[in-house]
């Protein structure tokens, strides 16, 4: 049986690292994008089953951008594809997906911190690993 | 004419002036545009970006921006959109025809911060009603700015405003045009995406942009992100906040955020001075 395969784009090495021991942990596949234009290649490449992405990374709205890539590219378009990010924290400003419509394509948008009981409940909601 | 009757419009605050309608056009299906003329002959005497309380008899009474900049033979441009009860008789409304306006109100823009700098429009949507005469203004005295970037946006190509007016910036040689729609749509071959992606795309020197603002409440976080990740400082991102306007004399309260009311201390505020104030998007 193929393990779920989640790709995370997250410039934070150190939380990158906890978020794949989390998902490894439950049976996931993890593979990782230290910026957002790595991370429109290896969505496209891969096809990842979840993505998990950061907002401010090079640039501090990095993360809408590499959004709107991959909801325009046909192969990347569907993909489940969730936020977390603290952007709010540095900046104030409030974000949410039911509300911003086509200034956030995501599935779901995450404050960090996240919980790893969390995490795994929202990655299992659109990649249900096998227990 | 004499002197006094071409001075600027002198309304209180509770007397409605004549205004003869000089020409009325379509901008799509939804909006239009009213050129207008105070029935007295006095000049209007705005800057871009305030706004007038527009009443027609029997029809109620609204704060609509003056999307046009002062010109000397004293006439003023206003859109007409939305379907209320003023709306549809403004609609009614032709050439010859008076409607009734108090004002102006508001702060407008500012246009010595332009001075020196890189003026970066940044209009989604309606936002271009707000922004128009600030631009007009720009491109009416060759020392107003340093260049001028005008990004603008709207959901299809049909709901982009001011048609003409875009293909005139789009020949200008002393105008950087970028329009873009949102979605893909079949008659437009342009660039697709929402207004931060032409942000994005564009090179720009951080400290000498002076920018301006306007759209639907969602876009203003995402635009001052992009600016953000631009270098423009936030003393030098003007927004203009004429969405949050309802009653315009600071009596209702709609247009309240914090301690500010938009219709009485704006409708243009500095980022700088909104950052950190619940409600301001």
């Amino acid at each position: 049986m193929r393990k779920p395969k989640v790709l995370i784009i997250d410039d934070d090495i150190d939380l990158v690292e906890i978020i794949r021991v989390t998902l490894e942990s439950a049976s996931y596949e993890v593979i990782d994008a230290q910026n957002g234009m790595r991370g429109v290649a290896l969505a496209r490449e891969e096809h990842p089953d979840v993505i998990l992405l950061d907002v401010m990374m090079d640039a501090i709205d990095e993360g809408f951008h590499v959004a709107y890539e991959l909801r325009k590219a046909p192969e990347t378009k569907d993909l489940p594809l969730l936020m977390m990010t603290a952007v709010t924290e540095r900046t104030g400003l409030a974000f949410n997906p039911e509300r911003d419509g086509d200034y956030l394509p995501v599935d779901e948008y995450l404050e960090k911190p996240i919980s790893p009981r969390r995490l795994l409940e929202l990655v299992g909601k659109y990649a249900p690993a096998e227990s | 004419m004499p002197e006094e009757s071409r001075s600027p419009a002198r309304a209180t605050v509770h007397e409605p002036q004549p205004a003869e309608i000089l020409g009325a056009t379509a901008l799509n299906p939804q909006d239009k545009l009213l050129k207008l003329k105070l029935a007295s002959g006095a000049l209007l005497g705005h800057r871009p970006g305030q706004f007038l309380q527009v009443s027609v008899h029997g029809a109620g009474e609204e704060p609509m921006t003056i999307c046009s900049a002062p010109v000397p033979d004293g006439s003023f441009e206003l859109v007409v959109s939305g379907d209320n009860l003023l709306a549809q008789a403004l609609r009614r409304q032709g050439p010859g025809n008076h409607i009734g306006v108090r004002g102006p109100f508001g702060n407008g823009f500012d246009l010595e911060v332009f001075r020196d700098g890189d003026a970066l429009i940044v209009a989604d949507e309606s936002g271009l009603v707000s922004l128009r005469g600030l631009i007009q203004a720009l491109r009416g005295d060759p020392e107003a700015c340093r260049s001028l970037t005008v990004l603008c946006a709207a959901p299809t190509p049909g709901s982009l405003l001011f048609a003409d007016d875009l293909a005139a910036w789009r020949e200008a040689a002393d105008v950087d045009l970028r329009v873009s729609i949102h979605r893909p749509d079949p008659g437009w071959d342009g660039h697709v995406g929402v207004i931060t992606t032409l942000l994005r795309d564009l090179e720009v020197d951080g400290d000498a942009v002076v920018a301006a603002v306007a759209g639907p409440p969602l876009m203003y976080r995402f635009v001052m992100l992009g600016l953000d990740a631009k270098g423009v400082p936030a003393e030098r991102i003007f927004l203009s906040l004429g969405h949050h306007l309802l009653c315009g004399s600071g009596t209702c309260g709609h247009c309240r955020i914090h301690d500010t009311y938009v219709c009485k201390d704006g409708p243009v505020f500095s980022y700088s001075d909104l950052r950190g104030k619940p409600g301001s998007f």
